[in-house]
Order: structure tokens, then sequence, then C-alpha cells
């Protein structure tokens, strides 16, 4: 199953950084590795071809480094692990995504809809909206 | 750690005709050949743990060596030691032949409104053909090996047709340059050309451990002779015509 048709790709597209970054805090990995673990939480299966222009400019930010570990007569595989700069960024950018998914949760919630539809969806974002 | 490797063992589960695309692509792009060797590996090593076939998990060569290149590091346009190699080899060619000739025949160097014309010619050619590297190169590719062996073959007998008519026709002298001065031009022109072939350095593709797809070497020396080898077959030629006329 592909990642497309679990969740809608433009959902996957703003988190799945996010949580790349999140699967290398747990420790590093090579990019099958990190599929797989995104994947295993539920995310669904991620292409090659998003995955490692994502893990690209993950690297071009500075948010993780990428080393190749040697092979048997050749290159192995390439391991991916957080920078400090990329712990800094996932735990700014994971707290203003719980503020998101509580926003977007109360705006889409029935009950919310019902008690507080009248309060104009105020929201309690960190940060602010950027 | 150098040692000869081919294209497509950088990627033997992706396949010759996706490696190739992606390659020719990433080059279009100037993405380094270190860095396309390592996104090459990268593919091999995917593919190889998933076993999916290629087309499936990167998708057409094309879209992922665009996608995969936004976060490269890239180089644009025609270094200027390049620009330079190719000046002084076009003087180095153009000027040696007529020394040559001028040898033989016991004169000085003559030089004609048509040589003048055609150096013109050249220098623009050069230039437009170095500025538009990107776009012609990626004319020629997209329309295929035979369209663009044919489009070479027309443009190099077009533009031979036009330079010998330029020198033949417009025979009007204009300057005398002693042989030894017009023979000393030639040779710094040939020399200099030769020696910024040999400092190029070959951006060859490179698999993570540093095996290069080709010897970085034989690259050196082949950038390194090509202006003295077509000079010195221009100047047989010239030898041979005004010894026989």
């Amino acid at each position: 199953m592909s990642s497309d048709e679990v969740w809608p790709s433009e959902w996957l597209r703003g988190v799945l950084s996010l949580a790349a970054l999140a699967v290398l805090a747990r420790q590093s990995a090579h990019g099958y590795a990190i599929a797989t673990a995104l994947a295993d939480h539920g995310l669904g299966e991620v292409k090659g071809g998003t995955l490692y222009p994502l893990l690209g400019r993950l690297e071009s930010a500075g948010h993780v480094t990428a080393a190749w570990e040697p092979g048997d007569g050749g290159p192995g595989r390439k391991v991916y692990a957080l920078t400090d700069a990329g712990r800094s960024h996932l735990a700014a950018q994971s707290l203003r995504w719980a503020g998101f998914t509580r926003c977007t949760q109360a705006l889409l919630d029935p009950e919310d809809h019902a008690t507080s539809g009248a309060r104009g969806g105020t929201c309690d974002s960190p940060g602010g909206t950027r | 750690m150098t040692q000869p490797n081919d294209l497509v063992s950088l990627a033997p589960h992706a396949g010759p005709q996706w490696v190739e695309e992606f390659v020719v692509e990433q080059r279009l792009l100037g993405v380094p050949g270190p860095r396309i060797g390592d996104a090459l590996a990268t593919v091999e090593t995917h593919l190889r743990e998933t076993g999916e076939p290629v087309a499936t998990a990167f998708g057409p060569a094309r879209d992922y060596a665009r996608s995969i290149a936004e976060t490269e590091p890239r180089t644009s346009g025609v270094d200027g030691s390049v620009i330079a190699f190719a000046v002084l080899g076009v003087v180095a060619i153009v000027v040696l032949p007529r020394v040559t000739t001028a040898a033989v025949q016991g004169n000085d160097v003559n030089l004609t409104a048509g040589d003048l014309a055609g150096l013109v010619v050249l220098a623009g050619l050069i230039a437009i053909v170095l500025r538009l590297a990107g776009p012609l190169l990626r004319g020629l590719v997209a329309g295929g090996r035979r369209r663009g062996v044919v489009t070479a073959l027309v443009a190099f007998a077009g533009l031979t047709a036009l330079q010998v008519a330029v020198f033949l026709l417009w025979r009007t002298p204009v300057v005398t340059v002693p042989i030894a001065a017009a023979g000393a031009i030639g040779a710094a022109a040939l020399a200099a050309a030769t020696w910024l072939g040999w400092r190029q350095q070959p951006d060859l593709l490179a698999d993570p451990v540093g095996r290069t797809v080709g010897q970085p070497s034989a690259a050196r020396w082949s950038t390194a002779v090509v202006f003295p080898g077509i000079t010195l077959v221009m100047c047989l030629l010239s030898w041979v015509t005004s010894a026989l006329a």
C-alpha cells in the first residue's frame, strides 16, 4: 500500500520531514530503515522517490548529516543522523504541530461546533501562524 | 582506491536505460560527477533492500533526477578557463597551418579579409555555443541520439563550407605578419591551450568509495592533446597542399 492510499499526499507533504526527523531522533538510520519506521508508525509506505529528496533537503538545511558505511567491495549504506540543529528544529516544530492539530481538531470536531461555534474558532497555537 | 568502473555498475538494479537517463539529466542540470555517483549508490542500496522495480520506487529517471538536484551544489555556465582553452586552441588551429603554408612557400603570413572575417565568425560561434551550452545540449539530447548525430554532422559540414568560402573567396590582403611572429603567436596559443586543457579537473562520475567511471588521467590527457592533435593534422594538410601546388 502506498502512502497516497493511507493518507492524502498533501497531508503527508506537510508532516513528512518532521516525521523523518522524529525517526532519526530515536536513532540514526539508513533510508530504507527510515521508510520502514514511518510505515510502522502508520504513515504508509513512503517511496524512495519521495524520501531521498526530502532527506537531501534536511541535509542541506543542516538538520541531518549523511555518511556512507563501508560495504562488501563497494559502498554499503548511507546512514542519516540528526544534528543538534535538527534536534532543536524538531522540538520547536513538534510543539507547533501539536498546536496546529489541536486547532484543526477543534475546528473539525462536531461537538466543539455545537459548544463553541459562536466563539469564532479561537486557537491556542504557540508562536502564532507563520 | 580508484579503478575503472562503468556507468551501469553504479546502480545495476536500476538498469542501463534508467541510469543513463538519470545521469544525462543530472549532467544537464550541472550536478557534479561525485554527487551523481552518490545519488546512484543511494538508489542502488534502496532497490537492493526493498526488491522494488526502479520505476515503482523512484518513478521516471528524469523526474527523480530533477527532484534530487534541487538540493545539490550545481555548476552553472561555462568556466572562464574553458572559454580561454577554446579560444586559444582555435587561434592555434587558424594560425599555425597558415604559418606552415607560408614556410613552404618562403613568404611571410598574409592575413586576408577572409581570414579576419573567418576569425570573427569563429569567435562569435564559440561565444554563442558556450553561452547557450545548456539549452543547446538539452535540445540535442531531447532529439534523440540519431538526430543529435545528424545535427552535429550537418552543423560541422555547414561551418566548414562557410569557413572555406570565407577564406577562399575573400582574399584581399589586409596585413602581412612576419613568419617568426605569426609562428610565435600560434605556438604560444597552442602551448597555453594545451596547458589549460591539462589543468582542467575532469568531473568524472564516482561512487562513494571513490571508484570512477573512466580514468582521471585518461580524461586529462584527452583534453590536453585535442588541440595539438587537430593543429598537427591541419599543418600536415597545409604542408601537403602547398608542397603539391
